[in-house]
């Protein structure tokens, strides 16, 4: 028997988990569906997108935590595999950002990455 | 070396084959200085069939272009296109892309060479996106009309004039449907005409017999040497980023990010090109590509491409060369791989007329 160790799965903090809800006006308990990818493009070649999405795709990863349920599609999640989304709020906070161990580059700005 | 559409009709008419990403297409007809005369002076017709080309499809086709080169071509209205560098994240140069939207759909003109590599950064770096590539470069033959006569040749076969660079249209031509891009190649108005493979001879005849000359490989390349014109291979490669490539007029500086924009803007902003494309005349012919150039023992620069003047017998070519050396009048020695001279030479301006970006 196996468990998902943090470098096989994506994850989502507690934190960014409420900001979701709050940004899309879902109140505690509320299921929330949000699309974690990765575009090609971007300065250093890849870039996170975030949408909200509810459909599932066939191929989709599906993680549900802190009440969120997260989709992923499969050729993301190859570059995704370990990363954890979180939400850093305040004056000078990035707003969600994600921390990436398979990112080898980021781009002066933090949306773009390379692996 | 595999046969373009025209192949059976070069045979027939005697051409020279010389192979370009594995097809062979004439390298010249029997008299290259006549030929060149046709491309400079009179009206040309050449068989481009090596070129890449692509359909695209797909609603997200130019958002991903837009995002993965570095000229502004997330909006191409029917009838517009532009060129675009397509950049490694470090801002080296994988390819110039030549994009037309015509009334027929997108589509991509890659250099010869690059046809996989294109395909396959393309797919690399498609993700959710809705997006098809579809290679026609082996159901098609793509013919180019080059030369000054050539607008006026086409209007005489009742094209619709195509007054801008990357301009499209549909016409029929000798009863075939032929999709005419105004591609300059040569940087005067140059026009790739793409027609099914079975009727490519049909094509051929019909503006061969409205006064268009064949010409080949050898006529062109040094045209294009003259012209100052970068090419896949010699001046554009992966060693090399756009601006020492020559390929300036394809940057867009206030698009956004695409992949390597950041090195790309950052080498202009802080003055860090060191190279530049330049155009030199050898003390004699025969210099070969790749030798190095020195100035006071220092090396300065590479040879990028070399070639004879058809009509001088001059030897001329282009380099990457220091910019503090590429003055014009500039004189620089040519050495070969085992440091020993081969030549002098002087730097030449290019000419004014260079490609203009979207």
């Amino acid at each position: 028997m196996t468990t998902a160790t943090p470098l096989s799965t994506v994850t989502i903090t507690e934190t960014a988990a409420k900001h979701v809800r709050e940004f899309t006006g879902h109140k505690e308990g509320d299921a929330v569906s949000l699309r974690v990818g990765v575009k090609g493009g971007g300065c250093s070649g890849l870039t996170y997108d975030l949408s909200l999405e509810a459909e599932a795709r066939p191929t989709d990863k599906v993680i549900e935590q802190h009440g969120v349920t997260i989709l992923v599609d499969k050729k993301s999640f190859v570059f995704l595999a370990g990363t954890t989304l979180d939400y850093s709020g305040g004056l000078n906070g990035k707003g969600f950002n994600f921390k990436n161990p398979n990112a080898k580059t980021t781009c002066g700005c933090g949306t773009s990455f390379s692996v | 070396m595999q046969p373009t559409p025209l192949n059976s009709l070069h045979q027939r008419t005697g051409a020279a084959l010389v192979s370009l990403a594995g097809l062979g297409v004439p390298d010249h007809f029997g008299d290259v200085q006549s030929e060149y005369r046709a491309l400079t002076q009179g009206a040309a017709v050449m068989d481009r069939s090596a070129v890449g080309r692509f359909r695209l499809s797909g609603k997200d086709a130019l958002d991903l272009l837009n995002r993965l080169t570095t000229n502004k071509v997330d909006v191409l209205p029917e009838g517009t296109g532009a060129g675009t560098v397509l950049a490694t994240p470090k801002g080296r140069v994988i390819d110039l892309l030549h994009l037309f939207a015509t009334h027929d759909g997108l589509l991509m003109l890659t250099s010869p060479e690059t046809r996989a590599r294109v395909v396959e950064w393309l797919d690399t770096y498609t993700f959710a996106e809705d997006i098809t590539v579809e290679d026609v470069t082996e159901f098609t033959a793509m013919l180019c009309l080059l030369g000054p006569d050539a607008p006026a040749l086409l209007a005489g076969l009742g094209v619709t004039p195509l007054a801008v660079r990357y301009g499209s249209t549909v016409p029929t031509i000798g009863g075939v449907q032929v999709v005419v891009l105004r591609s300059d190649p040569l940087c005067a108005p140059g026009y790739d005409l793409i027609v099914p493979a079975a009727q490519a001879e049909a094509v051929w005849q019909a503006l061969t017999a409205s006064g268009a000359s064949p010409v080949g490989e050898a006529a062109f390349n040094a045209a294009r040497v003259e012209a100052g014109i970068p090419r896949f291979g010699c001046e554009m490669s992966e060693e090399v980023n756009p601006w020492e490539a020559g390929l300036a007029p394809y940057i867009h500086f206030s698009k956004g990010c695409y992949t390597g924009q950041e090195v790309i803007l950052r080498l202009y902003n802080y003055d860090r090109v060191q190279r530049q494309l330049a155009r030199l005349r050898f003390s004699q012919p025969g210099v070969p590509n790749s030798a190095k150039l020195l100035k006071d023992g220092k090396a300065v620069g590479l040879v990028t491409s070399s070639t004879t003047h058809p009509i001088t017998g001059e030897g001329i070519g282009l380099c990457i060369l220091r910019k503090a050396v590429a003055a014009e009048g500039a004189e620089v020695e040519v050495v070969g791989e085992d440091g020993i001279a081969i030549a002098s030479a002087v730097v030449v301006a290019l000419p004014a007329a260079q490609p203009v970006g979207v």
